[in-house]
C-alpha cells in the first residue's frame, strides 16, 4: 500500500516524493491537492478516514491514515 | 445520541417549487485555465463543476432571479398569488442594505399589501432555514407562504484566489408553502458555531470593517490567495473540517430522533459545496449515491440556492408525479448546518428556467 501512495502523491504532485515529504516542504501541495490524492486514493480501493482528512500534512500521514481506514 | 434541539412542524405542504438561472455559461476548463494551468482538469475532477451560471454584476441580481422564478410558478396559473400571506427571502446578495428584497418583491409581484415580508441573512444552510420559518409561518398565517432564496456569489469572488475562483454560480429559486393536511410533518435540526466565522467570510463591506478607499484593491494574502477586502475569503479545509465532523451526525441525529432510517428516504439532497465533498458526506452515513442527486456539475455552487436548484433541477418529473421522501442537509458560512426530514410532491415543478442574459 505504501508503494501505491507513494505513486498516486507522486503523480499529482508531479515530482517524485519519499514518505519523509511534507506540505510545508513542497509549494504546490495546497489543501485542493490533499483533496485530489485522497479522490485518487480512494479510486485505488484506499480509504483515509473523513475525519482524518483535514489533518493530513505529510506522505507519512496518509500512509498512517490509510492503515488506520483499513 | 443528545445535544441538538429538533424542530417540528405538521400541516404544510410544499405546493410549487420553480428555480431561475443565467443564461451565461462560464465554462471551468476554459476559464480556470490561467489560475491553475496544466491542474485545471484535476480541479475541475475533484471539485465537480465543470460549468457554472454567472450574471453581470449590477445588472441583474438575486432578486431579478427570484421574481421569475415565482412568475414561471403564477404562469402555470396553479397559484393565485392574491391569497399569499407572506414572503420569505433567503440572501445574502439583496438589491440593497437597506430596505430589504422581501418587501420590493411584494411590488415587483403584486403581492397584496396585507402580506408579511421580511429577508434571512443566510448562507448555505439558508433554504432548509427558510423551509422551517415559512412552515411556521404558513400555520400561523393559515395561508401560502412564498419563500424566495437566491444568490449571486460569483460577485464577490476573486478570479486571482485558488480557494473560490471556479466554484460559485448564481441562482434564484420560488417555492410555494402552504397549509395542507399532511400528517408526516417536517423535522429540523441545526447547528451553529460562530467561533468558526473566520473561515468563510467576507471581510470589509459590513458595519465592522466599513468600505474604504483599500477595498478595491487586490492583495496577497497569507493563504496564498489574491483578492479584495470586498471578496469573499474561505479557509476550504477548515469549512470541509467542520462539515465532515457534523453533517453526517446531524443528519443521523435526524433520523434517530425521527425513528426513520435511510431506506425511509428516497433522496439525499446536500448543499452542492463540491462533488468530493457531496460523495463523502453520503457515504459516510451510508446513503447509496444514486440517490444522491447533484446538480453543480451544472450550475455551480450557488450557495443558499443549491438545494432547491437541485430538487428542480434533478427531480422536476419527479416531482410532479410522485410523493419524495426527502433527507436533506445545507451548510456553510456561519459555520452553520440545518438538516431536514420532509415530503416533496407531487406538485407543481416548473424546474429551472434561464435569465436571458
Amino acid at each position: 500500500m505504501k508503494d501505491k501512495i507513494l505513486r498516486i502523491v507522486s503523480e499529482i504532485l508531479g515530482s517524485d516524493v519519499n514518505e519523509n515529504l511534507t506540505m510545508a516542504d513542497f509549494e504546490k501541495w495546497d489543501s485542493l491537492k490533499t483533496l485530489q490524492i485522497i479522490m485518487a486514493l480512494d479510486e485505488e480501493g484506499i480509504s483515509i478516514p473523513l475525519e482524518k482528512i483535514a489533518k493530513v500534512k505529510s506522505v507519512k500521514d496518509l500512509i498512517i491514515f490509510a492503515e488506520e481506514g483499513e | 445520541m443528545s445535544g441538538y434541539n429538533i424542530a417540528k412542524i405538521k400541516g404544510v405542504r410544499i405546493a410549487g417549487l420553480s428555480a431561475c438561472v443565467p443564461s451565461h455559461v462560464v465554462e471551468n476548463m476554459i476559464e480556470g485555465s490561467q489560475l491553475f494551468g496544466d491542474d485545471i482538469e484535476a480541479v475541475v475532477k475533484t471539485t465537480g463543476v465543470e460549468k457554472r451560471r454567472t450574471c453581470p454584476e449590477g445588472k441583474i441580481t438575486s432578486l431579478d432571479l427570484c421574481i421569475r422564478a415565482a412568475e414561471t410558478l403564477r404562469e402555470t396559473n396553479h397559484f393565485d398569488f392574491s391569497q399569499i400571506g407572506g414572503i420569505v427571502c433567503v440572501t445574502q446578495t439583496p438589491d440593497l442594505i437597506l430596505p430589504n428584497n422581501a418587501t420590493y418583491a411584494q411590488q415587483l409581484l403584486n403581492i397584496p399589501q396585507s402580506t408579511a415580508a421580511f429577508d434571512i441573512n443566510l448562507a448555505c444552510s439558508g433554504y432548509l432555514y427558510g423551509l422551517w420559518i415559512a412552515g411556521m409561518a404558513s400555520l400561523s398565517l393559515d395561508k401560502p407562504i412564498l419563500l424566495l432564496d437566491g444568490d449571486t456569489h460569483s460577485h464577490f469572488v476573486s478570479t486571482k484566489d485558488r480557494s473560490t475562483a471556479i466554484l460559485f454560480g448564481d441562482a434564484g429559486t420560488a417555492t410555494i408553502i402552504e397549509p395542507a393536511d399532511d400528517k408526516t410533518g417536517w423535522s429540523f435540526s441545526f447547528i451553529t458555531d460562530g467561533s468558526k466565522r473566520d473561515a468563510l467570510m467576507i471581510p470589509e463591506g459590513g458595519f465592522r470593517n466599513r468600505i474604504n478607499e483599500f477595498s478595491s484593491l487586490y492583495r496577497e494574502y497569507s493563504d496564498g490567495g489574491v483578492r479584495r477586502g470586498i471578496d469573499m475569503k474561505m479557509d476550504g479545509m477548515g469549512v470541509f473540517n467542520f462539515v465532515v465532523r457534523n453533517v453526517p451526525k446531524s443528519l443521523e441525529y435526524l433520523m434517530d430522533q425521527t425513528q426513520k432510517t435511510i431506506e425511509d428516504f428516497d433522496i439525499l439532497a446536500l448543499h452542492q459545496a463540491n462533488l468530493f465533498m457531496v460523495r463523502q458526506v453520503a457515504k459516510k452515513i451510508k446513503f447509496p449515491l444514486e440517490k444522491v442527486p447533484t446538480s453543480l456539475q451544472k450550475f455551480g455552487n450557488s450557495s443558499s440556492a443549491t438545494i432547491p436548484v437541485t430538487l428542480a433541477s434533478e427531480l422536476e418529473n419527479r416531482v410532479n408525479k410522485e410523493k419524495l421522501r426527502i433527507l436533506a442537509s445545507g451548510f456553510g458560512a456561519g459555520l452553520s448546518v440545518a438538516s431536514a426530514s420532509f415530503e416533496l410532491g407531487p406538485c407543481v415543478c416548473t424546474g429551472v428556467t434561464e435569465y436571458e442574459c
